[in-house]
């Protein structure tokens, strides 16, 4: 067997580790099931913690919480109709009416199932693609990577915007953000007003807090004003073990949500809820009672939750290799690991082959603690539901600002926080989506660096980015991104034209 | 709809006006025929006026095509505003109270505009939880907490 392997499968498996694992999926089991509470929230609030643990711990506890919440999600939206999660919509769609005819101990055993199915086979996934397209991304020069960091950039904007102008504008107030601070080449201070806190830029992770912790404090804040202070699920949901007749009646699902979700989770910006409703579509096809999907079809709870979960493991496959986010959790996770000194990409395997293993074998730990602790405690887990408002809202203010002060003991950082916030709630506001700003921060240095580090190697000249063929693929790519929105649109309309009055 | 666009367009366009100015000030330090710090910077800010003008077209032709102003449902309820406010108050005092001190009211705000209004949970929560998030983080996990100049000297 490969040391390294060994060595992150050792890692991994340790104890410290698996107790870390085991208290991240509890916790994301808890997170994902409440309403109104998001996995990065949740991430969020456990972040200053990973700051004093070593990388493996924290690694093992954010994963823990990444793949529990995704499970936690569809507990609310079977027990109360309320996704926890977006990725968890679609489950509702059949869960929630099995839950109502009684049925509400088979659908949480088989979204359990289907979730853990989902999970193991992204991990498998990114076991083997992971470092086959990590020894492929160490050819990438500077051209390369530019295009790609660009490329990763236009697919999240295309994806994350219902107005692509809002999208991109969104992507360049981040990218104008990261301009603050010392350039990344030079070394010269822009827009620091000869503030000395300026000058190692705005930390992500500050940002990070803002943007996603105050919006949902106020959105909590107006639920609870609205009398929504807490939830509270049926009492008794008999039992969640599947039966041998379930289980052979999901198969079909439940490989259609896998291998979909896997992909989807690829490809950055597209997320659990996207996969949840193509899988569901996908099974509801391929379905020998297709007509049942809506009204309590065990097959329309398997195929969403194999799937979101299965996006995990997927989305963790660019994060590790090319250091490209999928989603605003993965984002964090790289943030995460920076403060540890580990940055994501290719060279993670090839420098840090042990640790990358670790992380991989940490997400299948995540999997399998998901599935003992939610058919060993959901009884339990569920009265979280019950948890008020009033409790909840106060302590993610109150642990905002411990995240923000600790990450460099800076009251500084507590004030770019709240601003962020505040941008964050104007955006909100605007219809304006908050993803591509967030991973414009996390790529902007990136984007920056490459394109002058390309066209200084090359003394200026441009063509450089189309001589390359990986650089001529992602900036193809890109393009076909930026324009998918108009010709899906174009397309919407000549089918429209073309229909009978 | 309309109106928050082109809310959103001028506010981008002044943004972009001021960010241009900006790096019109920055200082070039770089090797010849090669990008310097300001390369990254105007290439931004042209594209965020492009992008601004073209947002600023759509909500103008919005408006003057007879779509649908933006709801009066739009408008921020109460509490949030209320609750930022506290918050806003709370990071204020903060370097000055320090950690415990100033966390302690603001939780009893913050459950109060939340619409607790048991008197006695609210006692509780409002020293229990602070007091236990500082224990946590101070001696679990040796996490410097914010101190405050007229608290902790």
């Amino acid at each position: 067997m490969n040391p390294d392997i060994y060595a992150g499968f050792v890692q991994a498996s340790h104890f410290s580790s698996l107790m870390a694992t085991a208290i991240g999926s509890l916790l994301g089991l808890i997170v994902g099931m409440i309403p109104g509470m998001t996995i990065s929230a949740g991430i969020i609030i456990v972040l200053p913690l990973t700051f004093v643990l070593s990388p493996t711990i924290s690694i093992s506890l954010l994963l823990g919480l990444y793949a529990g919440g995704m499970m936690g999600g569809s507990f609310s939206a079977i027990l109360l109709n309320i996704p926890g999660t977006p990725s968890a919509s679609a489950t509702a769609m059949d869960g929630y009416p099995m839950a109502r005819r009684g049925e509400a101990g088979r659908a949480l055993g088989t979204a359990i199932v289907a979730s853990f199915a989902g999970g193991l086979f992204s991990f498998f996934s990114l076991y083997f693609i992971a470092p086959q397209l990590a020894e492929v991304a160490l050819q990438f020069r500077a051209p390369d990577l530019f295009s790609l960091v660009f490329f990763g950039l236009s697919v999240i904007c295309s994806f994350a915007a219902k107005s692509l102008v809002k999208g991109l504008l969104s992507a360049m107030i981040g990218l104008i953000l990261v301009t603050i601070g010392q350039d990344p080449v030079m070394g010269t201070a822009r827009y620091t007003f000869g503030d000395v806190n300026l000058l190692s830029g705005i930390h992500f992770l500050t940002a990070l807090i803002g943007l996603f912790a105050i919006p949902q404090l106020a959105e909590g804040l107006v639920e609870a004003a609205a009398g929504r202070s807490s939830h509270q699920a049926e009492p008794g949901f008999g039992s969640v073990l599947p039966s041998w007749a379930d289980l052979k009646a999901i198969r079909l699902p439940v490989s259609i949500g896998a291998f979909i979700g896997t992909f989807i989770g690829i490809l950055p910006g597209a997320g659990g809820p996207i996969a949840a409703f193509i899988s569901y579509d996908y099974a509801q096809k391929a379905s020998k009672q297709p007509e049942e999907f809506g009204k309590g079809s065990i097959e329309g709870v398997a195929a969403p939750e194999a799937a979101n979960n299965a996006v995990t493991g997927g989305a963790l496959i660019p994060m590790m290799t090319l250091g490209i986010p999928g989603d605003p959790v993965t984002a964090i996770l790289i943030g995460a690991l920076l403060v540890h000194g580990l940055a994501p990409g290719p060279l993670l395997f090839m420098e840090q082959a042990s640790f990358a293993y670790t992380i991989i074998f940490s997400f299948f730990w995540a999997n399998i603690f998901n599935l003992i602790i939610s058919l060993s405690g959901l009884r339990l887990l569920v009265k979280v539901l019950a948890t008020p408002k009033s409790i909840l809202l106060p302590s993610i203010a109150v642990l905002c600002v411990i995240g923000s002060f600790a990450l460099r003991n800076s009251f500084f950082d507590i004030y770019v926080m709240f601003g962020f916030g505040l941008l964050g709630l104007f955006m909100k506001w605007l219809q304006m989506p908050v993803v591509p700003l967030l991973l414009a921060l996390v790529l902007g240095r990136q984007l920056e660096e490459h394109l002058r580090v390309a066209l200084t190697a090359s003394k200026g000249d441009v063509s450089v980015f189309f001589t390359s063929p990986f650089s001529v693929l992602f900036l193809c790519l890109s393009a076909v991104s930026i324009l998918w929105p108009f010709i899906s649109e174009w397309r919407k309309k000549k089918f429209a034209a073309l229909q009978p009055s | 709809m309309p109106r928050k666009n082109i809310i959103a367009a001028t506010s981008f366009l002044l943004f972009s006006a001021v960010y241009g100015y900006l790096t019109t000030g920055l200082i070039e330090r770089t090797l010849p025929n090669t990008p310097g710090p300001s390369f990254l910077p105007w290439l931004l800010t042209v594209v965020l006026v492009v992008l601004s003008a073209s947002l600023l077209a759509q909500g103008l032709l919005a408006s003057g095509g007879g779509e649908v102003p933006d709801s009066a449902e739009d408008a921020p309820a109460a509490s949030p505003l209320v609750g930022l406010v506290v918050f806003a108050v709370y990071l204020a005092a903060l370097p000055f109270l320090g950690f415990l001190p100033a966390s302690v009211p603001f939780f009893g705000g913050l459950m109060l505009i939340s619409g607790e209004r048991r008197i006695a949970f609210i006692l509780i929560a409002t020293l229990a939880v602070p007091v236990f998030l500082y224990s946590l983080f101070t001696f679990g996990f040796q996490i410097p907490m914010p101190t405050g100049s007229w608290v902790d000297g």
